[in-house]
């Protein structure tokens, strides 16, 4: 933000995160619909049983998003400092694909005939889902932080 | 966005989160922007917007850093959900709830079913007085009334000891 004459200047956290801020603009999913937040609830307290040594395994977040058919539920687990989802997407799901996106960067895993997938070593930070499904426009969830 | 920036980093920071936290969650922001922005429609209205969505995302971010900051267990309210039994000593307890049910069923004064039973459950399917018989003037014996409860728990350990 420029300076107006006569107006206090910024203080210098007020322009903080701006190359990331930039960063953030991209026009690739603009055709995609989303599945918006509908839901999320406070998980309860447990340590997963496959938590690996020096991981706490402990949820963190349940969230749901939901598009008219699909609908995604996830689980946020802690694995020490790296994070863990377990999601389960219900819908016409056959042969989908489901694209994991963070900033600068894409990954993708196919969901099981069952709807479920699960992504580990996750980074902390900004994290979209993308779902590919045959015969249905791309669904991209709302970001989220983990 | 130079001029909204100032705006998200503001509301982000009034929610005290760690510095990593805080990025994390004002990229989050703008990334929401980005999704968003074909579908904004009224561009007077993107700061209170943003405002919005900055709120929402730091509370997000705080309540997931409170479920694992390290806390003193001593600090901790009593919570007697914790002390409940588990599932494997509730079914135990069943078990041995339904062995002496059972067993009392097999009691052959009528009388000591019903008093057994509301030993056993607090409440038996007939009116039952716990204090045991009472002379004409109303007043218990307690003498009787211990030893009619010393008689049925003998007879009832014998039956449960009795190999079905």
């Amino acid at each position: 933000m420029r300076d107006q004459p006569g107006t206090d200047p910024l203080p210098p956290w007020a322009l903080e995160g701006r190359s990331a801020a930039l960063a953030a603009f991209d026009r690739c999913d603009d055709g995609s619909d989303v599945a918006r937040l509908t839901g999320e609830a406070e998980p309860a307290t447990e340590v997963l049983r496959s938590a690996e040594d020096g991981a706490d395994g402990v949820a963190v977040a349940v969230l749901r998003f939901e598009h008219e058919d699909l609908t995604m539920d996830l689980q946020v687990h802690s694995e020490g400092r790296l994070r863990a989802l377990s999601g389960l997407a219900t819908g016409e799901c056959e042969h989908a694909v489901l694209h994991v996106r963070r900033p600068g960067s894409s990954d993708r895993l196919r969901v099981g005939e069952d709807g479920r997938f699960t992504l580990s070593g996750l980074a902390r930070g900004p994290i979209s889902l993308s779902l590919r499904r045959m015969g249905h426009p791309t669904v991209v969830t709302d970001w989220f932080t983990i | 966005m130079d001029r909204h920036l100032p705006v998200v980093n503001a509301v982000a920071r009034s929610y005290h989160l760690s510095p990593p936290d805080r990025e994390d969650a004002v990229q989050t922001v703008w990334l929401t922007l980005n999704q968003h922005l074909p579908r904004l429609r009224s561009p007077e209205m993107l700061r209170s917007w943003l405002r919005r969505v900055t709120r929402d995302v730091c509370g997000r971010q705080r309540r997931q850093s409170a479920r694992l900051q390290p806390v003193d267990p001593r600090s901790l309210p009593r919570d007697d959900s914790l002390r409940a039994p588990g599932p494997e000593s509730a079914y135990l307890h069943k078990e041995e709830h339904d062995e002496l049910r059972r067993a009392i069923r097999r009691l052959t004064d009528p009388g000591e079913r019903r008093a057994a039973l509301f030993y056993l459950d607090g409440a038996a399917d007939e009116p039952f007085d716990p204090d045991g018989p009472r002379s004409a003037d109303g007043q218990v014996n307690p003498r009787t009334a211990a030893n009619q409860r010393r008689r049925m728990l003998r007879r009832l350990r014998r039956l449960l000891e009795e190999p079905t």
